[in-house]
C-alpha cells in the first residue's frame, strides 16, 4: 500500500490530478478495501498531498487567501453534508457515482490545451490581491454555490474537488488560471479536513489502510513535484486519459456487480 | 502593511511543512513499529480507530497503531491550525471582514471536530 501510495502521489502530481481520483481505484479495486474506508483514507491522502502543495504555492504567493477563505465557507459545509450523505448511501451507489466522476475527469484531461497555450503568465504573482483591483471577481455568489458542490463531491466521494473548483474560479470568476489553480490547492486541504472528520465519527478511517498510503502519498506528491519541471508530461497525460476510462469502467462494474448480488 | 502581510503568508507556509513533517513522522514511526512488533495479518481485527478519547490512553501504552493514529490525526488537523493562523493574522492586519470570513470557517471545523469525535 505505501508503494501504491508512492505511485498515486507520483503520478497524481506529474499528471495535475488530485490523489483521491487514483487512491479510491486502487484500494477498492487492487486491495479489496471497501469503498467508504477507501473514501476516508483518500480524503487523508488529499489533506496530505493538499499541505505539501498548498505550503510551495503559498510561498510563491500564488495563492489568493482571501478569496479560497470565502469560497471554504461554502466548501465546508458542502464536505459536511457530503459525508453525511455518504454515510446513508450504498457503498455501490457510491462506486457507480465515483465510475461517472472518472469519466468526467478523463473527458477534461482530453479537452486540456497543451500547458504551454494557456496564456495567463502576464499576470504575475506580485499583484495577485483582489483588494488592489488586479483583477476582479465576478458572480461570487454563483461560485459560492459551486464551491458548496465541490465541497460535497469531495466529502461524498474523497476526492479534492479541484476538477470542479479551477474551471469554476477561471471561467465563471474571472480569476487567473495559476491562481486559480493554487488556490483550489489550499482550499481542498480545509475542505477534506471537515469531510475526514465525519468518516472518522464512523470509525471509516483505517489507521493501517489510511497510515501507509497517505506516508506513500507524501513521498510520491514530494518527489513528483521536484520531477515535474524536468519530464514533458503532455504524452503521460494523452496516455492517462484511456487508464482514467478503464478504471471507470471498473469502478461502474464493481457498483453494479455488487448491486445484483444484494 | 506588506511586511504584515508577507508574515501571514511566511507563517502559513510553515505551519503546512511542519504539520505535515511532524505527521510523516509519526506515519513512519507508528507503522514501522507495527510491522515490527505484530505479525501483518494477526492483530488487524482489534485495531483502533482514530478517536480523541481513545488516542491519548493508547499512546501511553505505546500501541503503534495509536502512534499511526496521531499521524493521521496531525495531518488532519493542520488544515484547522492554517484557518487559526488566519484568522489571527487578519486579525494583526485590521482586516476585519476577511478575519471574520475566515473566523466563519474555523467555526464550521471545530463545529464538525466537536459534533464527530466526542
Amino acid at each position: 500500500m505505501i508503494v501504491g501510495g508512492i505511485l498515486a502521489g507520483l503520478l497524481g502530481s506529474v499528471l495535475g490530478l488530485g490523489g483521491g481520483v487514483l487512491i479510491i481505484p486502487m484500494l477498492t479495486l487492487v486491495f479489496g478495501v471497501p469503498m467508504r474506508e477507501a473514501i476516508g483514507a483518500s480524503l487523508v491522502c488529499v489533506i496530505a498531498t493538499s499541505s505539501g502543495a498548498a505550503s510551495l504555492y503559498v510561498k510563491k504567493r500564488l495563492t489568493d487567501i482571501r478569496l479560497g477563505m470565502t469560497l471554504e465557507l461554502a466548501t465546508t459545509l458542502g464536505a459536511v453534508v457530503g459525508g453525511v450523505i455518504a454515510g446513508i448511501m450504498r457503498p455501490q451507489i457510491l462506486s457507480i457515482l465515483f465510475s461517472s466522476l472518472l469519466a468526467y475527469t478523463a473527458w477534461t484531461m482530453l479537452r486540456r490545451k497543451p500547458d504551454g497555450s494557456r496564456g495567463d503568465e502576464t499576470r504575475t504573482a506580485s499583484n495577485f490581491d483582489n483588494r488592489d483591483g488586479s483583477y476582479n471577481i465576478t458572480h461570487l455568489p454563483l461560485g459560492m454555490g459551486a464551491s458548496f458542490f465541490a465541497g460535497n463531491i469531495s466529502g461524498l466521494l474523497g476526492v479534492g474537488g479541484g476538477i470542479i473548483k479551477v474551471p469554476v474560479m477561471y471561467l465563471l470568476m474571472r480569476v487567473p488560471l495559476k491562481t486559480a489553480v493554487a488556490t483550489s490547492n489550499f482550499m481542498i486541504g480545509v475542505t477534506a479536513s471537515a469531510g475526514a472528520f465525519v468518516y472518522f465519527s464512523r470509525g471509516e478511517i483505517h489507521p493501517l489502510v489510511a497510515g501507509s498510503t497517505m506516508l506513500g502519498v507524501f513521498f510520491g506528491a514530494t518527489l513528483g513535484s521536484r520531477l515535474l519541471p524536468k519530464i514533458k508530461a503532455e504524452y503521460l497525460k494523452k496516455a492517462f486519459v484511456f487508464v482514467l476510462l478503464y478504471l471507470s469502467l471498473e469502478m461502474l462494474f464493481k457498483g453494479l456487480g455488487l448491486h445484483l448480488l444484494f | 502593511m506588506t511586511d504584515k502581510k508577507e508574515k501571514v503568508y511566511a507563517y502559513v507556509s510553515t505551519i503546512l511543512l511542519i504539520g505535515s513533517f511532524c505527521s510523516a513522522g509519526f506515519l513512519i514511526l507508528g507503522l514501522g513499529m507495527f510491522f515490527l512488533q505484530t505479525h501483518p495479518h494477526n492483530h488487524l481485527q482489534d485495531l483502533i480507530r482514530p478517536c480523541f478519547s481513545n488516542i491519548f490512553s493508547n499512546l501511553l501504552r505505546g500501541k503503534p497503531t495509536a502512534i499511526v493514529n496521531l499521524g493521521i490525526l496531525l495531518m488532519v488537523l493542520t488544515p484547522l491550525l492554517r484557518v487559526v493562523v488566519a484568522v489571527f493574522s487578519f486579525l494583526a492586519e485590521r482586516d476585519f471582514r476577511y478575519a471574520t470570513i475566515a473566523f466563519g470557517v474555523m467555526l464550521i471545523l471545530l463545529f464538525t471536530i466537536v459534533a464527530n469525535l466526542f
